[in-house]
């Protein structure tokens, strides 16, 4: 049975390299550009990891991740985003997450590794 | 009030020495001018006492102006007394007729000193004259008489002196008084001039001087200033005051804090420059200057705020670049020429990525956000993976890179900004270390302080010793460096050095052009982040 993994990514040029990606893998992906339309997903599917951005027009990575947590404490969450600094990484890791990652500083052969890595484990 | 200013003069002038001596005067001359005439008659007319009142009208006149004298004393006798009481203008003529001076012109200093000594040299001379014709001895009363006048005319002869030494005094005080208060209005127009505010305080920090600007600033009014602390009114100063203070700094000291006034009307941000006031090579005070940074510091902020934000916004494109090229890369099926291309933009992309992080790096060292969060950090496992991921152009400069790491317990530190601090000296002993040269790590425990001692040796191209001096400077590159490598942008080690002192750390080296460089790192093992930039 594939895996199955939700993109929460507003930036398409991106979301379509993971999308790729993944797929070139076997994975079935859904995409989410919004905070609202990736709550609704994870509302009514299950996935087996998200990737989660945390900058989202509406509702932003932070709150997803919370209602995430509400629900599902073991769901593997793959944060990749622009913030860098100590304290974003801190709040995140608070929540628990699987690995976060800065985008603009890792391959994106990098952060596909780790999903498998997740998916596998 | 003249009746009364009347009264006054004329009880003045009956009380007076002087009165009490022409009183007693004109008394000895009715005795004197008596005796006289009763030996002329004694010997015009033989003693024949009978005859005396016979003498026709000549005798009549001089017993007359006997009895007129007679009277004349009595008379101011008794106002001397009290008993008579004549009225100011009565009692002026009267003092007129005698004494040919009016009771004003007596009353006044001059006119009475003029007229004692007049009176007292005719007196002494009709006397003397007297005497020395009749052969007859002065009184041994009128002659203490005379003595006291001479005495009384010297006091007051010497009074007025001193009166006129003093009324110049004044006079001289006065003038320097007033020449002191025109100081006093010129210093403080000059110090209310002054746009900034101006407080200065002693060495215990007891204000004394203040400006209008400094009121105006503070929401205090002068009064409520002056000889409070310092460090009541401005507490965020204390540290630095004290520093000033009790080292016996004479720099300048410079600092931006929050102000809010005690009535919480002021809400601005305040430029402290405290200046010592130093007397004979001792702080003796402090000249804190204020200024109103409010507008300038937000200002200053939005565009610090600006290049922050940017930075984030930048990266969501790079990482579009990055991830599309590593796509388009990965299709192993690629025309030469455009893998070459497309490898270029990834490569160009990474650059821009570097700069972004550094930008942001310096948009939050200079916004004073930098935040620690402290974790155990392995440096072996550390240094190993940093090493690693600078494997491409290790390998491709085909550098030796040494590890020494004699310090196995794990530090408490935050390891995204270790990252940047070492892997930013590493990256540049990469970058500017020669093909096939040698690069040594070495971690030790440093001497005296709780800290890790990190050097970073290479064999590279040196920094120029005339250019050492700026190596930390915000966007200076030493000129051998730029030849080597166009990319640079000048902020790394300037970000390294502020982010390492925030740390309460310390970054310094030693350089020979040519020969290598070697960086030394002192981290603390156990970060102290309280109080970071």
């Amino acid at each position: 049975m594939a895996y199955s993994v939700l993109i929460v990514e507003d930036e398409q040029a991106i979301s379509r390299v993971l999308d790729l990606k993944l797929k070139q893998l076997g994975v079935a992906t859904m995409l989410a550009s919004d905070g609202v339309s990736a709550l609704e997903l994870i509302k009514s599917q299950t996935f087996d990891c998200i990737l989660l951005d945390l900058i989202l027009p509406g509702i932003d990575g932070f709150n997803i991740l919370e209602e995430i947590r509400k629900k599902d404490k073991n769901m593997k969450v793959i944060v990749m985003t622009n913030l860098g600094q100590p304290e974003d990484r801190a709040r995140v890791q608070k929540l628990g997450v699987t690995g976060y990652f800065v985008k603009s500083e890792t391959p994106v052969t990098r952060l596909i590794e780790e999903v498998k890595n997740a998916l596998e484990t | 009030m003249k009746n009364n200013n009347d009264l006054k003069i004329k009880k003045t002038v009956i009380k007076s020495g002087m009165f009490r001596v022409f009183t007693a005067l004109i008394f000895s001359f009715t005795v004197i001018i008596y005796i006289i005439v009763f030996v002329i008659w004694y010997l015009k007319y033989n003693a024949n006492l009978d005859t005396i009142y016979t003498e026709g009208f000549t005798n009549v006149l001089i017993l007359f102006i006997l009895i007129l004298f007679v009277f004349g004393w009595i008379f101011l006798y008794g106002v001397y007394m009290g008993v008579v009481r004549p009225s100011y203008e009565t009692f002026n003529i009267i003092f007129q007729i005698v004494s040919g001076l009016s009771v004003d012109e007596y009353s006044s200093d001059q006119s009475q000193l003029k007229y004692l000594q007049d009176f007292m040299n005719s007196t002494l001379k009709q006397l003397e004259n007297a005497s020395l014709m009749r052969k007859i001895d002065i009184s041994t009363d009128t002659e203490i008489y005379i003595k006291k006048l001479k005495h009384l005319t010297e006091q007051n002869k010497s009074l007025l002196e001193s009166k006129k030494n003093l009324s110049q005094l004044v006079d001289r005080l006065e003038k320097q008084q007033k020449l002191l208060e025109l100081e006093k209005a010129k210093t403080s127009a000059i110090i209310d001039a002054i746009p900034n505010g101006l407080v200065a305080s002693s060495r215990d920090g007891n204000i004394f001087l203040v400006n209008q600007e400094s009121e105006r600033l503070l929401g205090v009014n002068a009064d409520n200033l002056l000889g409070k602390f310092i460090y009541q009114v401005l507490p965020s100063t204390t540290e630095d005051e004290l520093d000033i203070k009790s080292s016996n700094n004479k720099i300048r000291n410079t600092r931006v804090f929050d102000y809010e006034s005690p009535d919480s009307k002021n809400k601005i941000s305040i430029e402290n420059t405290a200046n010592p006031i130093v007397l004979n090579g001792e702080v003796v005070g402090v000249v804190d200057v204020l200024r109103d940074k409010t507008q300038e510091h937000s200002t200053e902020r939005a565009q610090k705020e600006f290049v922050s934000i940017a930075s984030h916004q930048l990266r969501t494109p790079i990482t579009s670049i990055k991830w599309n090229a590593e796509l388009v890369l990965s299709n192993p099926n690629l025309d030469k020429d455009v893998r070459a291309a497309v490898d270029d933009i990834y490569k160009s992309n990474d650059r821009m990525e570097k700069l972004v992080n550094a930008l942001l790096n310096l948009s939050r060292i200079d916004l004073g956000k930098i935040k620690f969060v402290k974790q155990e950090i392995n440096l072996d496992k550390y240094i190993t993976s940093l090493i690693k991921s600078l494997d491409n152009d290790i390998i491709r400069k085909n550098i030796t890179i040494e590890k020494d790491i004699k310090f196995d317990k794990p530090i408490i530190n935050d390891p995204v900004y270790i990252d940047i601090i070492v892997g930013n000296v590493l990256s540049n002993a990469v970058k500017y270390t020669a093909n096939n040269g040698k690069i040594k790590l070495k971690v030790s425990n440093c001497q005296s302080k709780d800290c890790i001692l990190l050097e970073i040796s290479d064999n590279g191209l040196g920094i120029p010793k005339s250019q050492q001096s700026h190596i930390f400077g915000r966007l200076f590159r030493a000129d051998n460096a730029k030849n080597t490598d166009t990319d640079g942008n000048g902020l790394g080690l300037y970000v390294v050095k502020k982010l390492i002192e925030s740390m309460k750390g310390n970054v310094w080296f030693e350089s020979q052009e040519n020969k290598g460089t070697t960086f030394f790192l002192e981290i603390p093992i156990v970060l102290d982040d309280t109080n970071v930039i």
